[in-house]
């Protein structure tokens, strides 16, 4: 391999690993308020692209890609207080079953809706076949979109959570419970905010892959399964590691891409999977300090 | 300032609580001593709303609380220490304390805050100086001192802590002991739950015996003291009885 593959690669595997990481940050905090799982998340993304497809008929670029983060917003705050508060002391098996449950019912709501056709919306900038070269290596500006907008979340989560008010809440929901509540957080709330959050950064990542990867209503769970594993390999709950297992993953998957057969790719992540819960449960960067502190 | 008439509370089939009457006045501190599993904990949760109460009476500067939400009661001004410290252990001091005014906060009183903070620092010096510290890090009794700061940084009228010495160093104890005893100086009204019964009665102006979720003594701090039941049972004077 030359110098211009690798960067090829290597812009292809950052590019996949930001998006895997923007799906496990959206476990990270719902798992970080609730405990468990929301295997809905991938359809987040995917309504999110839907809508905004949808409305790119009507508004510009930018008006469509807006509303469609805030009605996904919305409906994440919706799927929340419609099945998940209703149960009562649930436990996490039991909830995260009905995650399972509400993401077949937007797979097949999005059947419905916008049918089984591959739709993707158009190039932010460029078109499909414009590039840019970057160290010899041709990169589509979509790529550069994708990175952008990933890094900027990433970076205006972690003051939201450190300095914000409601931000802090949500950490002191996840942190402990009980304490929080006698700090007068209301807790239930806080749940509600982190499927709404959750959902709404899931929706802009939808849209700034969707020219790249297109979409079709049923994507939504290879993604999450993707976002899962990077989110184990990060170690639950930790959405800075998110970002380094995702990128790493991605990276891995674009180089065996080059060696072997695309096939290999879905193995050789699910083979990572399997080893890190076997060999390092609590993840590559595994908080087990924080765990510890938690345990006093 | 707080009356609780005949109140019954419990987890799931246990009845924790058989019909419970006590009162609190303003400026008080009153103590509640009992065993392991009289209910003590079960009193202070159901008054904060973290239980229901199944029957009975909350009133709280007579405003009804019983099935009050959570947020409301601390805004009211009813604020619980819990058992065990519960301090986000993964987040600095200062912001726990900042989080104990959430809703201070919310309602976007800023002054007050920082003139909260500036007081919960005086009384603790230890929690200044250790700011920017993960609460995970202090010893046990920095946490307890962090948990009643925190409970102090909502602005209570009345403040409950439920086993302020439980894993704390002994010289720890009296220094908390000696700030709860300033706080009260300053005109706070306190509820304290207590298995060190020496250290709460000291401090306390009047106190109430558990047994078995009922109170089966209740008096002045001097009158529970000289009770030979309570001297037997929760000040351990037993032996020095059986030598006289």
């Amino acid at each position: 391999m030359n110098l211009p593959q690798v960067v090829q690669y290597c812009f292809a595997g950052v590019t996949v690993g930001s998006i895997y990481a923007i799906v496990a940050i959206g476990f990270n905090i719902i798992y970080n308020t609730t405990g468990i799982i929301n295997f809905a998340q991938g359809e987040f993304l995917i309504v999110g692209a839907m809508l905004a497809i949808s409305f790119n008929h009507f508004v510009p670029l930018p008006v469509a890609i807006f509303l469609a983060v805030v009605i996904t917003t919305i409906i994440g705050g919706l799927v929340e207080i419609v099945f998940i508060r209703q149960v009562r002391n649930a436990s996490v098996l039991r909830l995260v079953v009905i995650t399972i449950g509400i993401s077949i019912l937007m797979r097949e709501a999005m059947l419905h809706i916008w049918d089984e056709k591959v739709r993707s919306l158009p190039y932010f900038t460029g078109t499909g076949v414009s590039t840019v070269t970057i160290l010899g290596a041709h990169i589509s500006p979509q790529v550069l979109w994708v990175l952008g907008v990933s890094a900027v979340i990433v970076m205006g989560l972690t003051p939201f959570f450190r300095f914000t008010l409601t931000g802090r809440a949500m950490r002191a929901c996840a942190d402990d419970r009980m304490a929080a509540r006698l700090c007068g957080i209301n807790d239930r709330w806080m749940v509600t905010l982190s499927f709404m959050l959750s959902a709404g950064i899931g929706a802009l990542a939808g849209c700034v892959i969707s020219p790249v990867t297109q979409t079709q209503y049923d994507m939504g769970a290879s993604l999450a399964i993707k976002g899962f594993t990077v989110a184990i390999l990060g170690g639950l709950g930790n959405s800075m590691a998110a970002v380094a297992a995702g990128l790493m993953l991605g990276l891995v998957e674009a180089f065996v891409m080059s060696q072997f057969d695309v096939a290999y790719k879905e193995a050789v992540s699910i083979v990572i999977l399997l080893l890190i819960l076997v060999f390092r449960p609590s993840g590559l960067f595994g908080k087990r300090e924080i765990a510890a502190m938690r345990a006093l | 300032m707080l009356k609780i008439l005949n109140l019954e509370a419990g987890y799931g089939q246990l009845r924790v609580l058989k019909g419970i009457s006590l009162h609190v006045l303003p400026g008080e501190a009153v103590a509640i001593i009992g065993a392991n599993g009289a209910g003590k904990t079960t009193l202070l949760k159901t008054i904060a709303g973290v239980l229901r109460p199944r029957s009975g009476k909350i009133m709280f500067n007579k405003q009804d609380i019983s099935n009050e939400p959570l947020e409301k009661i601390v805004e009211a001004g009813c604020c619980l220490a819990p058992e065990g410290r519960h301090v986000f252990s993964t987040m600095t001091v200062k912001e726990n304390l900042l989080l104990g005014a959430y809703h201070r906060q919310r309602n976007g009183a800023s002054a007050d805050i920082a003139s909260s903070l500036k007081q919960v620092y005086k009384l603790f010096g230890i929690l200044e100086e250790r700011a920017n510290q993960l609460a995970g890090t202090l010893s046990g009794g920095q946490q307890q001192m962090l948990a009643i700061g925190r409970a102090l940084m909502s602005g209570p009228k009345l403040l409950m802590m439920d086993e302020p010495s439980l894993g704390v160093a002994p010289l720890l104890v009296k220094s908390i002991y000696q700030t709860i005893a300033n706080l009260k100086r300053e005109g706070l009204t306190i509820l304290l739950v207590e298995q060190n019964a020496r250290a709460a009665l000291a401090l306390a102006d009047r106190g109430y015996v558990f047994e078995t979720g009922q109170i089966v003594l209740e008096g002045t701090s001097r009158e529970l003291g000289d009770n030979p039941e309570v001297q037997r049972a929760y000040l351990g004077k037993e032996y020095r009885r059986i030598d006289e």
